[in-house]
């Protein structure tokens, strides 16, 4: 390696090593990581879908229009979220009024009695940029069980004062585990359903309406 | 539904019903069995609501993990306790009001269904002794025809408000209680038409204190179980007018009327049963109210309207 000599070359040299210094010590500090903000979920940019299959054929979807609660998560998604969601079982929604009064009766969601179904978060597993696998605990008919969701963050946005965060959660669950069992030696209604939670949550200051 | 599933809930707490009632009241060694013509119909009808709910929602927990999961279990009580009441039939006035105060006392406390106050409890508690002391009054002066037909009917009409608040195993239970109340009603006939007795006057058989301390417990808690988790557009008149029809057998007790004893006097009082209870379908059915509250849950335009209200 040539270095020149002279007055100009000997600082030149200097400044080298201790601009590459730098760069290397930066390079190995740890990235800054985002603070967990609360997200309050948004009720009218949030649902929760069901499915379940009827007689023995095809899948049957309805949905509960009102969810709310709070998910904990930091932007950059370098911790896991944390779920605390309440279902309000009233919102039932399968498009037939009938049905939804029916479904709101004591053999199925018991309305009357257990008025939010609820799930919340007991820890998680990375699974990839934006998936996690979290474990909670979900809540039917007064009943609480263990559960596997599978989350994918659908979205961040926001300014450093507000931000608005998506997530999507997958169950796959037993209804008798929560008591729920009529249809099934009937063959009416399966006895597998798969929750669909789709929910919106802006941080920050909470909005004026 | 299927029809082994029909089969399973209805038809088999009638059969075990029919397998307690027409021996008790048909065959005669069995029928001079005492006690037994006299809460046959009583554990049959206990029966019948434990064999249709447990065919419906599966063996219930206890304490029950629903409130409404109550009901087998104060019918199995009523089923033990059938013959003991039987023990006391012909106690007399005193044996009559021990058992109105202590049944009334005791379902009162048990039954905690959804909407219930202490007040709700104490009526029903109420209710239940009233319909005993009507139901006992009755249960040998009476032919067991009239009783019988006028359960059939009563729990019939609560089957069709059940259906209509949307509650499908309390639907099943009622139309498995009416059906044995049928089955009652068939041997009752019977025993009346083709039976005589010792002096050759036609057999009348009587439900006794048993039959009237099962269906006194019964018609008020499916009714207030079924008020608590109504989901459509029934409202408390229409499940008030058709739990409170047995108890218009008293009218047949006044005594202008009480001295008509044949067999269509017996239809005369059974009519006056069906006033009330078509009196609570023709409302039901033509949309009319006698109360202001709403129970009904909002419609989907309803809702619709909220949401624009509140959201947008």
């Amino acid at each position: 390696m040539h270095i020149p000599k002279g007055p100009i070359g000997r600082p030149l040299l200097i400044l080298a090593l201790v601009g590459s210094g730098l760069v290397m010590a930066v390079a190995q500090t740890p990235k800054p990581t985002a603070k967990v903000e609360t997200f309050r979920l948004d009720p009218v940019h949030c649902m929760a879908l069901f499915r379940i299959q009827h007689q023995g054929a095809g899948q049957f979807w309805g949905r509960f229009n009102e969810v709310t609660g709070t998910v904990d998560y930091p932007r950059d998604d370098s911790q896991a979220p944390q779920f605390d969601v309440q279902i309000d079982v009233a919102s039932i929604d399968t498009g037939t009024t009938k049905l939804d009064r029916t479904l709101m009766g004591p053999d199925f969601f018991n309305a009357r009695e257990f008025e939010t179904l609820t799930f919340k978060s007991t820890g998680a597993e990375r699974v990839g940029e934006g998936r996690w696998k979290v474990m909670g605990e979900l809540v039917i008919l007064g009943k609480k069980q263990p559960v596997l969701a599978e989350v994918e963050v659908t979205g961040v946005r926001g300014n450093p004062v507000v931000a608005k965060a998506g997530w999507e959660a997958v169950l796959n669950i037993k209804r008798t585990d929560f008591g729920m069992n009529w249809g099934i030696d009937n063959g009416a209604l399966g006895e597998d359903v798969r929750l669909v939670i789709g929910l919106e949550g802006e941080s920050g200051p909470p909005a004026k309406r | 539904m299927t029809f082994g599933q029909i089969l399973l809930t209805i038809g088999l707490p009638t059969f075990i019903g029919a397998i307690l009632i027409v021996p008790a009241w048909l065959v005669p060694r069995i029928r001079d069995i005492s006690g037994l013509a006299g809460s046959a119909l009583g554990v049959a009808l206990g029966m019948a609501l434990v064999v249709a709910f447990m065919a419906e929602a599966g063996v219930p927990s206890l304490p029950p993990a629903q409130k409404w999961h109550m009901l087998p279990i104060i019918a199995c009580g009523i089923v033990i306790l059938c013959p003991v009441v039987v023990l006391m039939d012909g106690s007399g006035e005193f044996g009559r009001w021990l058992i109105s105060v202590a049944t009334g006392a005791v379902i009162g406390w048990l039954a905690v269904f959804p909407q219930m106050d202490i007040f709700g409890r104490v009526l029903l508690g109420i209710w239940v002794g009233v319909s005993f002391m009507v139901m006992s009054l009755v249960s040998h002066r009476r032919r067991g025809i009239t009783v019988t037909l006028s359960l059939t009917i009563v729990f019939t009409a609560l089957a069709i408000l059940c259906w209509q608040a949307h509650q499908i195993t309390l639907t099943l239970i009622n139309v498995a209680l009416a059906a044995t109340s049928g089955i009652g009603f068939v041997s009752a006939l019977v025993a009346e038409v083709w039976t005589r007795d010792e002096e050759g006057n036609r057999r009348s058989i009587a439900i006794g204190w048993g039959g009237a301390f099962a269906a006194a417990s019964l018609v008020p808690l499916t009714c207030f179980c079924g008020w608590a988790y109504t989901m459509g557009d029934v409202r408390w008149i229409h499940w008030a007018l058709v739990g409170a029809a047995p108890t218009m057998l008293i009218i047949g007790e006044l005594p202008w009327l009480k001295r008509h004893t044949g067999l269509g006097s017996s239809f005369v009082r059974v009519s006056m049963v069906c006033i009330p209870v078509a009196l609570a379908l023709v409302l039901l059915f033509t949309g009319a109210r006698w109360d202001d509250e709403s129970q009904s849950t909002e419609t989907n335009i309803e809702r619709i309207e909220h949401t624009f209200d509140s959201d947008y």
